[in-house]
Order: C-alpha cells, then sequence, then structure tokens
C-alpha cells in the first residue's frame, strides 16, 4: 500500500503558491532543464543545488540546510519522472503522476451530479477548480512513454470546457498514451458534449461509464439520481454515433446482483456496439462503508449471476473482464475474464492467502476489506 | 430500509411508475398451451398467461407484478421514469432493417442444365450430357458479372448452379478469374460457391477450387438407398460417388469447405436419424433438413400428395431431437433452418436468409442468372418458369439495364405486394419478426403472391418450427446447445 | 383420406355483439380458421350473424370448432385494443428509426 499524499514535509518557504514539478535525482542536471523539477537527495551533498524547483533530501537534519526541504518517509518511494504538486504552506507534497504505476488516474474534481451509494470518492460541492488547472499544467511533465493515463473525479465533464481542455493537452503532449475517462456519462445526453469531444480526435480514447440496471428505476435509485438512467443511455448512444469507445461498469452489490444476467441481456441487445464491460467487485470505502447493510453481499452468494452474466455478454460478442473479484471467490470458469486490477497503492492480502497457487494471478485485495470481506477466501491449491 | 440517512429508498425511484405505463406496439401468439408469446417490434419476447396479457392491455400490471421489470427491460411497455426506449426502439428497428440497404449479396449463376442426374424431385429440366445449348456462354457471363458488381453489398457471394455446373467447368473459370479482376477495383469481400453433385470434380477442379478458396456444397439425402431412389444415376452409384467426393475435399481442400444438404421425400420421413447419421459419419457439422418445395419435377411426380406438412413436422422434430442429443454426447452439429430462427429470436441483427425476411429476398438479396442470360427473382422463380410461367422473369442480361431489372414493376409490386408487415393475418402474427414472405411460393402453390395463410405450408412449417423452438429453449441444457450454435 | 359419412354438410351460427366485437375482428377470426370453416358475415339486429360451414375434410368436432372461434374472437378483440394504444408510439418510433443518422448496425 502506497499512500499518495503527505503533509508531513518540512517546507520551510511559506509562499502561498502551488508547484507543479517533475521529480529527479539528478544534481548535477543542467540549469537550464531545473526550473520545473523537484530533486530529491537521499542526503545533501557538495553539488550546487540552485535553480530546482525544490530540493528534498530524505535526511531530516537536511532541511536546516539552506534551501533543502525534507520529504517525508511515506513519499520516499518517489523516483525520476514522477509528476508532483507541492503546496508549501500546507508541507503538503501529492504524487499526481507515478512513472511505475499501471493505473494513473488524473483526479479532476470532487464535485459530482450523481450520488451513487457506492461512492468511493463521496462527492462535496466545493470549487475546486484549481485542480483542473493543475493538472493542464502538469500534463505536459508527465513522460511522454506513458502507456496509460485515467481522468476520474467526481464527474469530469461538470468542468467543462476545461475538461476539454485538458484533454486537448493530454492529446498534444501524449500522443502515444491510452487515455480512459471515468465519467456517469450523462452531460452526453447533449448532443454537442459529444461532438466537442469527438472533435477533439484522441487517437486512443476511452470512456468508462456505469450502468447498474436494465431499469431505469433500479439504476436512478443506486446512484441516487432521476432521470440518470436515459440520460447516461443517451449519452452513450451519442458518444457511439461519434465513433468514441465506450466502456460499461457495473459495480457488483445486493442492489445490482439479482438483475445481473438482465442487464447483460439488455446490454447485448440495445448496445451491442459497446466497446467492453467492466463487472466489478465492491470496495468498501466512502459511501459504502454508510450504507453497508444495503450493500454488503459475498461474492460467493452471486457467482451464479456473474456467469451467467458472463455467458450471456459472451453469446452477444461483448468483450468482458472482471474487476476486482479474487480468484477464490469466483468459480473457475470466471477466471479467463478475471483481470488483476487494484491498483499498486490499494492492494493487499490475507493470511488466508498463504501459500496460494494463483497468488500471482490475484490481483488481491482492497485495503478497505479489512473492514468487511468474504468468508469464504481460501488458498486456492495446485490439484 | 438502512440507508444511510442522505439516501432516497428504491420506493422514491419508483414513484412514479405508479401512475401507469405506456405499451408499447407489441403482438402476440397463442402458443399450445395456452400461454402467450408476446413479441415486440424486433424480436424481444416474452411468454405469459391469458391472464395477465389481458391485465397487461388494459393496463392494470403493475411494479408488484414479479414480470413488470422484464417488460420494461424488453420494451414492452414504457413507464413515466424513462422514456429512452423510444430512441433504443428506433435504433434496434434500424439495425434489423439494414441488411436490406446492403441489397443483393448472393448472385447465382446456372452455368449448365446438363446434368448426369435424374433427381425425383428435381426442379431444373434434364437434358441429356454433351448436348451444350444449355451451357452459359462466355458472353453471357460477363454481361451478368456487369450486373453482379451493380450491387452495393460490400459482400458478395456467387454460387454456381445447375443442373450439375462442373459440366461447364470451363465458365466457371472464366467467371471466377473475370470477378476477381473486376474485383481488384472494386474491392468487395468476394465468395465462390459451387454447388455439385461431385461426379465430375477432379484434380484439376480441386486444385482451382484450393487456388481461389472456393466452397463446395453437395447434396447427401441420406443413407445408399434411400440416397440413390432420390437421386437416381445411369450407374446407379450416386451415393458413393457423393461420400468419395467429399471425403476427397475435405481432404484435399479442408474440413470446413465442403457442406452438404438433403431434401426430404416421402421415403425420408421415417428415418430421420439415419439421414443424420450419414452427416455424422462424414464428420460434417451442419445439417439442412429441408422440406419438399412445390416445383418443378416433384409436382409432376406427385411427390407433393405423398406427404403432407404434419409427418414433415414430425421428421423435422424427431431429426432436431436426435440432433440436439448428438450435441449432447460432444459431437458438434447444427440444424440450418434452426439456426436461422435462432438468430431472429436470439439476437438483434437479421441473419439475411433469402426465404425468410421481409421484405422477401427475391431479387434484393438473392438474384439468379440462367445459363440463356434471362435474369429470375430467385431459383423457385426460375423453376415456375420451365412450368411455363414467366412472371418472376425480371428480363435478361441481353436486353436489360440492372435499373430496368431491379426496379421492375414485376419485381417490386411482388415483394410490396406481400409485406408481412401489412398483409392479412401476418400483419397481426405474433411470429411476424421471425418470420418472412415468400411471394413465388404463394403464387406456384396459390395463385397470388400473398396467399391466404391459413391454408399455406409455409406459414403452418414456420408457425410450428418456430413454437417448437421456443419450446426447445425452455429447456436449460437444451437452451444452452442451441445458443452455442449462433456463436 | 378419410371417409366421412354425412347427411347434411356441417354448420352453425354465432351471434355476435358488435359493442364488443367489431366488424373488423370477426372478420380477421373467420379468415384465421379458412382452413376448417369458411363464414358468412351479416348484419342482424345489434351485431353480426356468422354462418359457419365446416369444410368437409376438416375432423374437428362443432365444440372444438366453436372454440377456436371463440379464441380467436377474443384474441383479435384484443389486438385491436392494442392497435389503438400503440399507434402513435409506433409512428414516433418509426419515423425515428428512419430519420435518425449516425449509429450503424
Amino acid at each position: 500500500m502506497i499512500k499518495l499524499q503527505s503533509q508531513k514535509n518540512i517546507i520551510t518557504f511559506d509562499k502561498n503558491i502551488v508547484l507543479i514539478l517533475k521529480v529527479t535525482t539528478t544534481p548535477f542536471l543542467s540549469k537550464v532543464l531545473r526550473n520545473n523539477k523537484a530533486l530529491i537527495l537521499d542526503y545533501v551533498t557538495d553539488h550546487d543545488i540552485e535553480g530546482f524547483g525544490i530540493v528534498f533530501s530524505k535526511k531530516k537534519e537536511d532541511s536546516n540546510i539552506n534551501g533543502v526541504q525534507y520529504l517525508d518517509e511515506d513519499l520516499h518511494y518517489l523516483v525520476d519522472g514522477d509528476v508532483i504538486r507541492v503546496i508549501p504552506h500546507r508541507n503538503s507534497v501529492r504524487a499526481i503522476y507515478r512513472i511505475e504505476s499501471s493505473a494513473n488516474f488524473l483526479f479532476v474534481t470532487e464535485r459530482c451530479n450523481s450520488y451513487c451509494l457506492m461512492c468511493s470518492q463521496p462527492p462535496r460541492k466545493v470549487n475546486d477548480s484549481h485542480l483542473i488547472e493543475e493538472l493542464i499544467e502538469a500534463v505536459p511533465l508527465i513522460d511522454k512513454g506513458a502507456k496509460e493515463l485515467g481522468i476520474t473525479g467526481g464527474e469530469p465533464t461538470l468542468l467543462g470546457e476545461r475538461f476539454f481542455t485538458l484533454v486537448r493537452v493530454i492529446k498534444s503532449n501524449l500522443p502515444n498514451t491510452s487515455l480512459h475517462i471515468l465519467s456517469n456519462g450523462r452531460n452526453f445526453s447533449d448532443p454537442k458534449l459529444a461532438l466537442q469531444l469527438a472533435k477533439i480526435n484522441h487517437p486512443d480514447l476511452m470512456l468508462g461509464i456505469p450502468l447498474y440496471s436494465d431499469v431505469s428505476h433500479i439504476h436512478d435509485f443506486v446512484v441516487q439520481a432521476d432521470g440518470a438512467f436515459d440520460e447516461t443511455i443517451r449519452g452513450i448512444l451519442n458518444l457511439k454515433r461519434h465513433l468514441q469507445k465506450v466502456e460499461i461498469r457495473v459495480v457488483i452489490h445486493k442492489q445490482t446482483y439479482e438483475r445481473l444476467p438482465q442487464l447483460a441481456e439488455f446490454i447485448g441487445r440495445n448496445l451491442q456496439f459497446i466497446d467492453h464491460v467492466a463487472l466489478m467487485g465492491l470496495e468498501i470505502t466512502g459511501f459504502t462503508r454508510a450504507n453497508l447493510d444495503e450493500l454488503w453481499i459475498d461474492p460467493i452468494d452471486y457467482s451464479d449471476q456473474l456467469s451467467e452474466a458472463t455467458r450471456i455478454l459472451s453469446r452477444y460478442g461483448v468483450r468482458v473482464s472482471i474487476y476486482n473479484l479474487q480468484r477464490c471467490l469466483i468459480p473457475r470458469s470466471q477466471w479467463k475474464y478475471a483481470v488483476k486490477s487494484i491498483s499498486d497503492w490499494k492492494n493487499k492480502y490475507y493470511e488466508e492467502c498463504n501459500g496460494c497457487a494463483e497468488k500471482n494471478n490475484c490481483g488481491g485485495f482492497f485495503a478497505s476489506s479489512d473492514i468487511k470481506r468474504s468468508k469464504m477466501i481460501n488458498a486456492i491449491y495446485e490439484e | 430500509m438502512a440507508l444511510s440517512k442522505k439516501f432516497f429508498p428504491l420506493e422514491y425511484y419508483s414513484q412514479p411508475i405508479n401512475e401507469g405505463y405506456q405499451l408499447l406496439p407489441i403482438r402476440f401468439h397463442r402458443m399450445k398451451k395456452g400461454d402467450y408469446l408476446i413479441t415486440n417490434m424486433v424480436g424481444e419476447h416474452k411468454i405469459v398467461n391469458q391472464e395477465f396479457l389481458t391485465r397487461l392491455v388494459e393496463g392494470s400490471v403493475s411494479i408488484e407484478d414479479s414480470e413488470y421489470n422484464d417488460l420494461k427491460a424488453k420494451h414492452i411497455l414504457m413507464d413515466r421514469d424513462s422514456n429512452v426506449a423510444i430512441d433504443l426502439l428506433s435504433l434496434k428497428y434500424r439495425t434489423k432493417q439494414y441488411s436490406i440497404s446492403q441489397f443483393t449479396a448472393l448472385h447465382i449463376f446456372v452455368v449448365s442444365l446438363r446434368c448426369d442426374y435424374t433427381c425425383k424431385y428435381c426442379q431444373v429440366s434434364r437434358r441429356m450430357e454433351g448436348d451444350n445449348s444449355f451451357d452459359m456462354s462466355e458472353n453471357t457471363a460477363l454481361l451478368a458479372l456487369d450486373l453482379v458488381f451493380k450491387s452495393p453489398s460490400k459482400a458478395i457471394k456467387i454460387e454456381f448452379q445447375g443442373g450439375e455446373p462442373l459440366l461447364n467447368f470451363p465458365v466457371i473459370k472464366f467467371i471466377v478469374e473475370e470477378a476477381l479482376k473486376i474485383n481488384k477495383t472494386e474491392e468487395r469481400n468476394l465468395q465462390f460457391v459451387i454447388t455439385s453433385n461431385l461426379t465430375y470434380l477432379n484434380e484439376e477442379v480441386l486444385e482451382f477450387c484450393e487456388r481461389h478458396h472456393i466452397y463446395i456444397s453437395t447434396s447427401l439425402d441420406g443413407p445408399e438407398a434411400l440416397h440413390n431412389k432420390n437421386r437416381p444415376r445411369p450407374d446407379k452409384d450416386g451415393y458413393q460417388k457423393t461420400v468419395d467426393g467429399i471425403r476427397i475435399i475435405q481432404d484435399y481442400l479442408g474440413r470446413d469447405r465442403v457442406s452438404a444438404l438433403m431434401t426430404t421425400t416421402s421415403e425420408s420421413l421415417e428415418i430421420p436419424r439415419e439421414i443424420i447419421d450419414e452427416y455424422v459419419r462424414l464428420d460434417l457439422h451442419a445439417v439442412f433438413l429441408r422440406p419438399l418445395s412445390p416445383y418443378g419435377f416433384a409436382l409432376k411426380t406427385k411427390q407433393m400428395q405423398k406427404y403432407n406438412i404434419d409427418n414433415w413436422l414430425q421428421f423435422y422434430k424427431e431429426g432436431l431431437e436426435y440432433i440436439l442429443d448428438l450435441n449432447k454426447s460432444g459431437y458438434f452439429l447444427i440444424e440450418q433452418y434452426t439456426l436461422i430462427i435462432l438468430k431472429k429470436i436470439l439476437t438483434p441483427s437479421n441473419p439475411g436468409y433469402v426465404d425468410l425476411q421481409s421484405p422477401s429476398g427475391a431479387g434484393i438479396t438473392a438474384i439468379v442468372y440462367n445459363y440463356d442470360g434471362d435474369v429470375y427473382a430467385s431459383d423457385e422463380a426460375r423453376m415456375l418458369k420451365e412450368m411455363g410461367d414467366d412472371k418472376f422473369r425480371l428480363g435478361s442480361v441481353h436486353n436489360n439495364t440492372y435499373e430496368e431489372i431491379l426496379l421492375s414493376d414485376q419485381l417490386l409490386d411482388a415483394l410490396e405486394d406481400s409485406l408481412t408487415e401489412s398483409v392479412p393475418m401476418c400483419t397481426d402474427c405474433g411470429l411476424q419478426t421471425y418470420c418472412g414472405s415468400d411471394p413465388v411460393y404463394h403464387y406456384a402453390t396459390q395463385g397470388d403472391v400473398v396467399g391466404k395463410k391459413p391454408l399455406s405450408f409455409f406459414c403452418k412449417k414456420n408457425t410450428s418450427i418456430i413454437e417448437h423452438v421456443f419450446k426447445l429453449l425452455e429447456d436449460p441444457e437444451n437452451k444452452n446447445i442451441l445458443e452455442g450454435w449462433i456463436k | 383420406m378419410k371417409n366421412v359419412i354425412e347427411t347434411n354438410p356441417r354448420s352453425f351460427n354465432i351471434e355476435i355483439n358488435s359493442s364488443i366485437y367489431s366488424l373488423l375482428v370477426c372478420q380477421k377470426a373467420c379468415y384465421a380458421l379458412m382452413n376448417y370453416m369458411s363464414c358468412k358475415i351479416d348484419h342482424v339486429g345489434n351485431g353480426f350473424l356468422i354462418e359457419i360451414n365446416v369444410a368437409n375434410e376438416c375432423d374437428k368436432t362443432l365444440d372444438d370448432l366453436k372454440h377456436l372461434l371463440l379464441d380467436e374472437l377474443l384474441d383479435y378483440a384484443l389486438r385491436e385494443k392494442i392497435s389503438e394504444k400503440t399507434e402513435l408510439v409506433r409512428n414516433l418510433i418509426l419515423s425515428n428509426a428512419f430519420s435518425n443518422t449516425g449509429l450503424v448496425e
């Protein structure tokens, strides 16, 4: 488990600014290249460290030396190529982009127009428009070899024009990077927005849009927004009209598991052109904890519905994957759909996992599973 | 509900449903047991009892009914909470009709009427071998190819039929080579099939088929005695020649390059299993249990009187049961007609089978160029002409343009007049989306392109088969196998 | 061919209340059964009189046929109701289907 942010750093200059910097561990970098870099040293040496955006040492004592700040040990994993945001007067450092991570998501806002029962990032009505501005500034610093990048929130499309600007900036700076945007799709029910996204012509863009039921009232209940189902479907249709790639994401819990096969049938019949379906295990975080009684179901108890759903989608020729579920909790017949999906900064294993033959293939658990998890976790032994 | 304070319960979101619902366009069909099959505009379906259907139409079904959510999801009804059903139904309907806009994809070239067989049910007048005034000339072939490529369809299948097409193999070669030449600029997805009795299969033919990836289709009516009785040859060795030929093609060209179909005669009806066994023995994985068609020699030799539709249906059901058993034992085997029906029921797309769509595929999905250059709306249309009625002769490659042929009143009137969407009984039929029209059949048997459906074998056959398929789908094991055929 | 010995051709009549079944419904019901019978429909009093003449080759009993006809009448009446209730939305869907550009397949 990795922490992305810390406020336990010691940063001695008190300016009310935000610094977006790329990490380097090379003190003798040419001066012309220094000003958008954060130098991180194991310890201070004689080198001339003038001109860097900020200089950190991993040794606390070094923070007495002029111009050197202390980097909290939680963040000592940072390496060359990572991109960080530094807020000096809060002693705050946050990793925005990690070159070694397989799943980098740019977090653009806490605001959302839905209020899902199981939201892992509970919405707040705040003006956090500075976040996207910082990200627009950060994108040019991201390693050009980055394979994949994501945009998430809250609901990214609430940022209007700035959202499109971000996508455009990503396209210009990272033309070889796949972009995965998580959105509830509702604002794309306005065809002008779908067209605007299409006009950017990003070479490898996919939208991940949640759909929780084949009937509107259950979907609207899960996302706690009247009319969301219709908006989402229309959004998907508009995006598809403009040839955008769309993935449907379904979080499986007590309110969505029963009609999971019927949802698969609905997708096969009505949205057969969808590029991918992701069936996802529940993360016990955010609102899920508040609504645990109404959401928690042991994955073992929905094995039948899960198997039926993948069977139906396969029959319709729709690509399907299973995310965030462990191999001991899904039928063996479903393993071929299971993807090792939990971000490296979120995952862990339990004692029951010791000696499991499938450990390497399995994504492990969310750290939040400490709160609630299946009673049936067990190591799988080679036969 | 133990939801946290800030959240509303399901009842809050389902409240608009209590204000009532709008019925979406549906039809229904009374099934044998007194249940009703409801179908929507694109073939999505639900089976309910009579009492429920009445309540549904009256407007007194509610969310308390366990069927409610299925009906809503399958676009059989729509409530105040959501109206995106309109967008989706429009899209789905358009998708189902889409294949029509692709237009003629199957082009049948009758390259010779000569044949060494004298099949009992033959739909071609027989001409002696050696007399090649009944062969297609290269000139005619070129003119026909011109028309082929006028079709906008991205996928074009050229099928060689006869008589026995291999008796005019030089022209087959000519057509294939010319078509490939033209296709260099046209860039269509081009496929070739030769339907043949395999007598004249030789090294040269095989090499040619290998080079140009040509498929071969042949007739296998069943065990030796039956096959030879149905399909007599001068040397009485039709069965052996066919079996040998199939094996040769499988070895030389590949297992997937040869297929066979059977035609039912009154003698076939007793032995569906034995017939199917022949296919299994030859490692073939598709069977087409065809009924007898009412044209050509079948009529002359009184085949039609000898068996009625009920006997054939019995034969079909037994055959299909045996096929399912074979599947359960691990041998993958499909029945072609059943598969077409399954695709119509279980998928959102249109399988594009000429004889089972509305508008009929005659002319607009498939078209026939006879050896003499005459153009017909279908193979059956050609038969009708042999029997003296040229109602569906659309013109000639020698005298008519593409537009004259495909926009002829003959063709368009027949297609339009026989649309299932608008003719008596079909317009109300709950099975409409799974069925189609066959104007040539009805004209031949009843004298008009629509026909009186209560008297139509075509109608009875399709109704029975579709009902039977629904019955089979109720059993999970059968459902699994049948769904597996679709992929 | 069955050997049917009958002194009279079989027939029966049914009176229909036109406030329950429209003329079109009666016609459609009779049409659907033309394999078994030929029908003549006349106006009479509050509705219609259907004279049914059973086809010679039909081996169903008169009772069977009556039930069949009543079933068909009910079914077509239901269909008529469905048609009324869904005509507008059907036209909307069809015009939508063919005015739309964009989504193909």
